[in-house]
């Protein structure tokens, strides 16, 4: 191997990288949020009784279990936009990509946490009075929430990493930056070295935070 | 007003193609205690859960207190007017013991939080429990949750309480704390409809026991009669087992 590291390189690019760890962060964190509303609306259509809702849901969820995030990210922005004319700005478009997927991956988990709620619960509260939207609120979600969260902190892991997918259109996020800070330099090695290290260790630091969370869940 | 506060109506029920009610009619008058009997599989919970509407009917009516569990708009009147007791208690293991018995008047009657505070905890009293109001559910043994239960129910000043196999899932040492709650309940003037198999609960305070097998009504008659001269020959031998 005669190849010389010239990870010094990357002194003039920390802030170039840390600009797109910025936007990787900030991405995650708002389609994390979408996915959570889409997965819950999702969820609750599926556990209806109402054909045409649990048509839909279930439809949402096969074809967002079926498409890849890389498929769907370009389908939506070159694709869409030509025969729809909507210029999705390439962050929205990122957003909407990883959002509308993982709120489907996350109806599933919902589906799971809100059927691990014994029957019994809901007849009790129908006993009560409660309205169903009390009961569900108030009685179900509750119980189905210790059991939702630390899925759900593991599919936010996975949604932090799919990210860097978004790159393909030229959002400049994380994996972006990294590949605009070759091409000035011809360091892939160094460039995607660093990269890689800084998607684990935040990786590292969320799972030590779903383990907490998952802990703190079943002491309650 | 009819003097009748519960009128089952020719009620037929399937689950799918099995049918679990068959033509049963009952009539239940104002604070009597009515115990329902009979072999596992008989429609006795069912026919409670169509009472409270829980399930639907295939046929038939219920009218209680007037109303006709068969209009929708008027379910949740019906369900505020009936205590349910479940066989396995089902008390909100989220919430603490006084949170489970004031959520309901606070959110469905419109009480304000301090009165049914003291109103849960006048409840609790009665019950015996009133020690653990800010426990959780899980950490009572089964015949103090089931008390819980009840007082959840009275909270809700109910006309009638119904009891699904209260005392089924409960350890034989728990059994009496809690028929003695009920057997309170009834000297009190409650409407009462009980599903179980404590015969010494039934003698004792029931106004009328049905017995049922194959999803009908087999037999009705006061405590006397059904366990001194029973008529059906089903009747007959469902007392033999159980008794001895």
């Amino acid at each position: 191997m005669d190849y010389t590291f010239h990870f010094e390189v990357l002194e003039n690019y920390w802030t170039w990288l840390a600009k797109g760890l910025w936007i990787t962060v900030y991405i995650s964190i708002i389609s994390m949020f979408f996915a959570l509303i889409i997965g819950l609306i999702i969820s609750i259509c599926r556990l209806s009784k109402i054909k045409v809702l649990v048509i839909f849901s279930q439809s949402y969820i096969e074809i967002f279990r079926g498409i890849p995030l890389f498929v769907f990210i370009i389908w939506l922005y070159y694709g869409l936009a030509m025969v729809s004319g909507i210029n999705f700005e390439p962050v929205t478009a990122g957003i909407i990509c990883l959002s509308m997927q993982h709120g489907g991956y996350l109806a599933e988990i919902y589906r799971a946490g809100i059927q691990a709620v014994s029957r019994g619960q809901w007849e009790a509260s129908f006993s009560l009075g409660f309205s169903i939207i009390n009961t569900f609120a108030r009685i179900i979600f509750p119980q189905a929430v210790k059991i939702i969260i630390p899925p759900t902190a593991n599919m936010f892991i996975g949604l932090f990493k799919d990210s860097a997918l978004v790159s393909i259109i030229g959002v400049n996020e994380l994996m972006r930056q990294s590949q605009i800070a070759t091409s000035l330099t011809f360091r892939p090695f160094e460039f995607y070295t660093v990269t890689a290290i800084i998607y684990i260790v935040l990786t590292l630091f969320l799972s030590q935070l779903a383990k907490l969370l998952e802990l703190k869940m079943s002491n309650n | 007003m009819d003097k009748n506060i519960i009128t089952v109506d020719k009620v037929k029920k399937y689950f799918s193609e099995i049918l679990v009610l068959n033509d049963v009619s009952l009539k239940i008058q104002r604070s009597n205690v009515v115990v329902i009997c009979g072999p596992s599989g008989c429609g006795k919970s069912t026919l409670l859960r169509c009472i409270n509407g829980l399930e639907g009917l295939n046929s038939g009516d219920i009218i209680i207190n007037d109303k006709s569990i068969l209009d929708k708009n008027k379910l949740r009147a019906i369900r505020l007017e009936l205590g349910m007791v479940f066989q396995q208690f089902n008390l909100f293991p989220h919430k603490t013991v006084l949170e489970n018995i004031i959520l309901s008047p606070i959110i469905n009657l419109g009480i304000n939080k301090d009165e049914a505070i003291a109103n849960g905890r006048k409840l609790l009293e009665r019950v015996g429990i009133l020690q653990k109001e800010n426990d959780f559910p899980s950490s009572l043994s089964g015949g103090q949750q089931q008390r819980v239960a009840i007082a959840r129910g009275l909270a809700m000043q109910p006309k009638i309480m119904m009891f699904d196999e209260p005392t089924s899932a409960l350890d034989p040492e728990m059994i009496k704390e809690v028929l003695d709650v009920m057997i309170e309940l009834a000297h009190d003037g409650m409407t009462m409809i009980v599903v179980t198999h404590e015969m010494g609960f039934a003698k004792e305070v029931a106004d009328k026991i049905v017995m049922m097998d194959e999803g009908s009504i087999i037999e009705e008659s006061e405590p006397k009669e059904f366990f001194g001269n029973p008529k059906n020959n089903r009747t007959k031998l469902f007392l033999s087992k159980i008794l001895n």
